[in-house]
């Protein structure tokens, strides 16, 4: 009796911390851009919209693999991929890239493609709730010129466990010229924790 | 089937209590003070002590500016006597087109002024708007109003209000804790 009682109630616990496998990237993404599952969020700020997205380790793992990859190519990939945390920011306002968005003059526009490709250090934030800032490593800003419905760039931050065994990290985006102040997007470590995966 | 009894009545029990506490506070309709949250977040303080600093350079620039072209102007009225006519002309022009240069700087640094606010006044209420939507989920609100003083709740019972609550949680997480 006492051993039904445990698991009735253990039962709900164990599956909620399970981490969940995926066939195919499509799924998986399919997953990831459900924002219920909390690896995509999203704001709209005075007509700006805003996302973040956690790109799980075994995502830029399948990008690198050739047709038929052993196990070892697999390994080696999955232990260099996930010593890092990725993230996909995207900004756009009517479905537009900033550049074709923001900018009033051709001033503007230099500053900003100055901003976007090398100074998003000092905009872009990661911290943990007691205020710990993660020091970022390295981002991409790929020019679209106007070919792209968002400004999209991935984020390259440390794993460090330290960091995770927080409940949340805060990504925040400072202004960019939008007149939308500082966005700050909450990320629950524990989905970074049990993030899904592939069966590679 | 004795056995079973008391641990699924006491499993019954515990549900029920929660699905009170759920629909319960789900239903209540409560708000928050907008201007009060304003007023008593810390970080309200600091991004407007910030912006203060950065609208005082940016003025103190066009102060400067402003010193130097009225000394131009004192030292041209005290020798205006000393200039002929075509020398007279030019040095009116030349004040004129320093004047009219520090217009144009002033009303763009006006301008900047009043962007910089706007973009610290946005980083604050984003905060809050974030704060609140968060509480009302975890909550289990359906809705929370807010409340800024023109006039859209006119009356609510003290119980309704969230602000302290609220400004509580919001000030305790801007402080990391």
């Amino acid at each position: 009796m006492k051993k039904f009682i445990v698991i009735f109630l253990l039962a709900p616990l164990l599956f909620s911390c399970s981490t969940k496998v995926f066939d195919t990237s499509e799924e998986l993404w399919s997953y990831l851009k459900d924002k219920d599952n909390g690896y995509l969020q999203e704001k709209n700020i005075n007509g700006y919209n805003f996302s973040l997205l956690y790109k799980p380790t075994d995502l830029l793992v399948i990008q690198e693999l050739e047709e038929h990859p052993t196990p070892e190519k697999i390994k080696a990939l999955k232990v260099k991929y996930k010593k890092q945390l990725y993230f996909t920011l995207s900004m756009s306002r009517n479905e537009k890239e900033l550049l074709s968005t923001t900018p009033k003059n051709r001033q503007e526009f230099g500053a900003m493609v100055n901003q976007l490709s090398f100074g998003m250090r000092n905009k872009v934030h990661l911290f943990t709730q007691s205020k710990d800032t993660i020091e970022l490593l390295d981002y991409n800003y790929p020019r679209m010129y106007g070919m792209s419905q968002a400004t999209t760039m991935l984020f390259v931050y440390p794993r460090d466990k330290k960091y995770l065994k927080e409940a949340t990290l805060n990504f925040s985006i400072e202004d960019l010229g939008t007149y939308t102040g500082e966005v700050k997007f909450k990320i629950a470590a524990d989905k970074i924790n049990n993030e899904p995966s592939l069966k590679l | 089937m004795k056995k079973f009894s008391l641990p699924l009545a006491l499993i019954a029990f515990v549900l029920s209590i929660i699905a009170f506490f759920n629909t319960q506070n789900s239903s209540e309709l409560v708000y928050v003070d907008v201007n009060k949250l304003l007023d008593g977040y810390k970080r309200t303080k600091v991004v407007r002590a910030a912006f203060e600093t950065k609208a005082k350079t940016l003025t103190a620039n066009v102060d400067s500016l402003l010193a130097g072209w009225q000394t131009d102007l004192k030292i041209y009225e005290k020798e205006r006597s000393k200039y002929s006519k075509k020398e007279l002309a030019l040095k009116q022009e030349l004040l004129g087109n320093k004047q009219q240069q520090i217009n144009n700087y002033q009303q763009a640094i006006q301008k900047q002024v009043q962007e910089e606010d706007k973009k610290a006044t946005q980083t604050v209420i984003n905060d809050i708007n974030d704060f609140v939507k968060e509480y009302g989920k975890k909550n289990g609100y359906k809705i929370i109003f807010g409340a800024g003083g023109s006039g859209n709740i006119m009356y609510a019972d003290q119980t309704s209000d969230l602000t302290e609550i609220v400004l509580e949680g919001l000030n305790a997480e801007f402080e990391g804790k």
